[in-house]
């Protein structure tokens, strides 16, 4: 009896992984989810904050060989970057589920997995360059801008929503992969694919993570903006100015906060 | 002949006969369906006047402003609006305003689920403003839009465009209302497109309704735009086929942009939504239950002129909820040849891993192992299709000469089997496998001058015209323009079609020439023709961009 339920269990997550092979790119958002806030509670907020509570001064750590400004500012990244590191699969592993459905589908049924984790592995590189980028920027921002970083963040936010050229990025975020069927130029060709895709995303998004980051990842903006980036993905027909205004609205919260 | 009406009429009955026999009921429902009738049937009989009430609505339309959505122009951009190719407009006409051109124009579905459904309420809101029209005009109140149906390999005349509709002019010396500018020998009497343009039959074979690489009868998920990426079988050929083959290169029907304005426009996609109905006819067939397509809400303007929105389940069938109509003739081409398939294909593949060919599933004895979800998906597992091998260059371009590709296959997973534990199934009680041909992401920049016939395995040196028994099909022109523009809706992706090559395949392997890791597919150019006659004229034909293919595979379900 037991042993027949087990079996019945084992067919069912066959037939699962046989129809929904990028399931573990949802476990891989809820993850991140649940890693994003367990860190939330046990660390509270850093970043602006942690820039506003004395800067790199107190944090430097003197090592051989290494400046200890640099050695400051690596430890004081080192929380934002973790965030930032998570953040990606969190807000943005859901709205590569299609692609990554397609990239399955178009993929020998032997290397699908393996096609779906290139192509992420190649959409995630230039997110995480860029956020390191983006951190180390804030994390040398000079004390008296952090406090309205998070409002000018959100308004510039604002504005790209209505800029021809982000509309015309959503578009090309739906682009259909051409692989190769098999050995490294199948790889390549999902890199590639993956890389591409961070590169319409990138050009779409880059703002909206850009507040994240300034907002040193508080929940309520993470929300927001995932709020907003999924929505442009599962509901194209939405019209950007609302979300254009939504960040506007952000924008004069923080500033009164500020 | 007796009209044949659709299954499940639910039309109104009125009043008085409410107190009627069972049989009586049925035969006074059946009379209260409007009929669209065969046009060739319509037009060798001398007292029909249903082609001569057509003439007449359409020049009512004609006559209306274009801010008038109840005119011929204003419906003919719900499908499809190009400035450059509508007519001028008259003095006192004004285009309508940006707010209703955004909601109502360019709306026509293509290469996605929606496109029977949105057609289908597109017709026959149509047809109503033609019956309203003559009603008017002091016409026959039980008029119905007729169709075309041009898949008549043996019968030559049936595949030329009916009489009324080629001269420009009428024997009175006006213009003839029913006239447009069409392809090489279309307004001549020719016969109208080849045996694999007209062929209707392939896309009746179609098991599922949806899909991708095999993209089903409707074509692939998708969210509503005007061209989406998975052709449909039926979407295809006949639809695709016909109207290159209607319009040529320089018609209005070849451009979905202006297709709307050529009055046989609508025989055809009445023609197109008489095979969804033949389609259905097949007791396997089924719609998908899915909301995202049975709920999508499309916006029209209704005959009275009034904004509405319409869902695809008001319309699943002819006779109701909304629509009133049947066809004279919904005999399947089929019933004399069923659909062959191949049985145990895999082996033809060569062996897959972790197979166990031959080996019976557990018999547990207790009927199916699972029930409700689990049972769906082992449905489903059952027909998944699986990519089993592929082009490794992407962008093959397609010349005015033959051009192949060549790749292998890889042995195919054995999925099915798990679907068949799930259900406690016999290894025998799996379904004769079925094997596509896929091109992916074909794109155009230009209107190409050919549409390209596809062959699989035609032998080295040899002229694939010689070989219209390994012809998979055509690369039609329709919508690839449109569906290839980088800054529209869809990405500029190009369409996604699938073929089904599995009598290729069985005729291959029948006379041993069947070899997996040998597949060629050779793209042959089609139409020439045309291309010869734009040549005379003048028209540039060398300086257009090629047709390019990302992929091709081959998928077995």
């Amino acid at each position: 009896m037991r042993s027949e339920g087990l079996r019945q269990v084992r067919i069912g997550a066959q037939l699962l992984e046989i129809e929904y092979p990028e399931f573990w790119v949802i476990l891989l958002c809820a993850a991140a989810w649940l890693a994003l806030l367990s860190m939330r509670m046990m660390h509270g907020t850093y970043g602006i904050v942690c820039a506003m509570d004395g800067g790199m001064a107190g944090t430097s750590i003197p090592m051989r060989g290494v400046s200890s400004r640099a050695v400051a500012l690596l430890e004081m990244m080192r929380m934002p970057a973790l965030h930032w590191l998570i953040m990606i699969p969190a807000m943005m592993a859901p709205t590569l589920l299609s692609s990554m459905r397609v990239v399955a589908g178009r993929s020998l049924w032997s290397r699908r997995h393996r096609a779906m984790a290139v192509v992420l592995l190649g959409y995630a590189a230039p997110w995480i360059v860029f956020g390191l980028a983006v951190e180390a920027l804030i994390a040398i921002a000079p004390t008296g801008i952090a406090p309205c970083l998070l409002a000018v963040s959100l308004l510039a936010a604002a504005v790209w929503q209505l800029v021809p050229l982000k509309q015309r990025s959503l578009v090309y975020c739906h682009r259909e992969p051409i692989l190769a069927p098999s050995g490294l130029r199948a790889d390549w060709a999902c890199l590639r694919y993956g890389l591409l895709l961070a590169g319409r995303c990138g050009t779409s998004c880059w703002a909206l993570m850009i507040t994240c980051a300034a907002a040193g990842h508080a929940l309520w903006i993470t929300v927001l903006i995932t709020a907003v980036v999924w929505a442009e993905r599962f509901r194209p027909g939405l019209p950007l100015r609302w979300s254009s205004a939504a960040l506007c609205c952000a924008a004069l919260l923080a500033w009164g906060a500020a | 002949m007796t009209p044949q009406a659709a299954d499940g009429c639910t039309a109104s009955i009125p009043e008085r006969h409410q107190n009627q026999s069972p049989a009586l009921m049925a035969e006074t429902r059946r009379l209260a369906m409007r009929i669209r009738k065969d046009v060739w049937k319509l037009a060798t009989d001398p007292q029909d006047k249903t082609l001569y009430w057509y003439s007449v609505a359409v020049k009512e339309m004609q006559s209306r402003l274009f801010n008038n959505p109840l005119s011929w122009k204003f419906q003919a951009a719900v499908h499809g609006y190009d400035a450059s190719v509508y007519p001028p407009l008259r003095p006192n006409e004004k285009i309508p305003t940006a707010a209703i051109q955004k909601k109502y124009w360019d709306k026509c579905q293509h290469a996605s689920w929606h496109f029977l459904p949105w057609h289908r309420i597109f017709v026959y809101l149509f047809e109503k403003m033609c019956r309203d029209a003559i009603s008017a005009k002091g016409g026959p109140s039980d008029w119905a839009l007729p169709y075309w149906d041009y898949s008549h390999p043996s019968n030559a005349v049936q595949r030329t465009l009916p009489t009324v509709f080629r001269s420009s002019s009428l024997p009175n010396g006006s213009a003839n209302p029913l006239y447009a500018v069409r392809g090489a020998g279309v307004n001549t009497g020719g016969v109208v497109g080849s045996n694999t343009q007209t062929e209707n039959t392939t896309c009746l074979k179609s098991k599922a309704f949806s899909g991708a690489f095999p993209n089903g009868f409707g074509g692939g998920q998708s969210k509503p735009m005007q061209f989406s990426h998975y052709t449909g079988s039926c979407e295809n050929s006949p639809h695709n086929q016909m109207h290159d083959a209607i319009g040529g290169p320089t018609g209005w029907m070849d451009n979905p942009d202006a297709a709307a304005l050529d009055p046989i426009f609508w025989l055809h996609h009445s023609n197109i939504d008489r095979l969804w109905v033949i389609w259905l006819k097949d007791p396997s067939h089924t719609l998908p239950p899915d909301a995202a397509w049975n709920k999508q809400k499309f916006d029209f303007f209704d005959a009275t002129g009034s904004s509405k929105s319409f869902v695809a389940n008001e319309v699943l069938q002819t006779t109701g909820p909304l629509c009133d109509y049947a066809y004279q003739d919904t005999t399947s081409p089929l019933a004399a040849q069923p659909a062959p398939a191949i049985k145990g294909l895999l082996g033809r593949f060569g062996a897959p891993a972790g197979s166990k060919k031959g080996t019976a599933a557990p018999a547990s004895g207790k009927g199916p192992a699972g029930k409700g979800a689990l049972e769906k998906l082992a449905a489903k597992a059952m027909n998944k299709a699986q990519i089993v091998g592929a082009s490794k260059d992407s962008g093959i371009e397609l010349k005015s000469d033959a051009t192949s590709v060549a790749f292998q296959l890889h042995a195919p997973a054995p999925i099915a089997q798990v679907g068949r534990k799930a259900l406690s199934l016999s290894e025998s009680a799996s379904e004769p496998q079925r094997v596509y041909l896929n091109l992916e992401n074909v794109t155009a920049q230009d209107l190409p001058i050919h549409t390209y016939e596809v062959y699989v395995n035609v032998p080295k040196g040899s002229d694939p015209g010689k070989h219209p028994e390994l012809m998979a099909g055509l690369i039609a022109r329709f919508g690839l323009v449109k569906a290839s523009k980088p800054d529209s809706t869809h990405g500029g992706q190009g369409l996604n079609l699938s073929f089904d090559v599995t009598d290729i395949v069985a005729t291959l392997d029948k006379s041993g020439s069947w070899d997996p890791q040998n597949i060629r597919v050779t793209f042959a150019p089609h139409d020439l023709d045309e291309a010869s006659t734009l040549a005379k004229e003048g028209r540039a034909v060398q300086d257009r961009q090629p047709v390019k293919i990302g992929r091709v595979s081959v998928s077995i379900q």
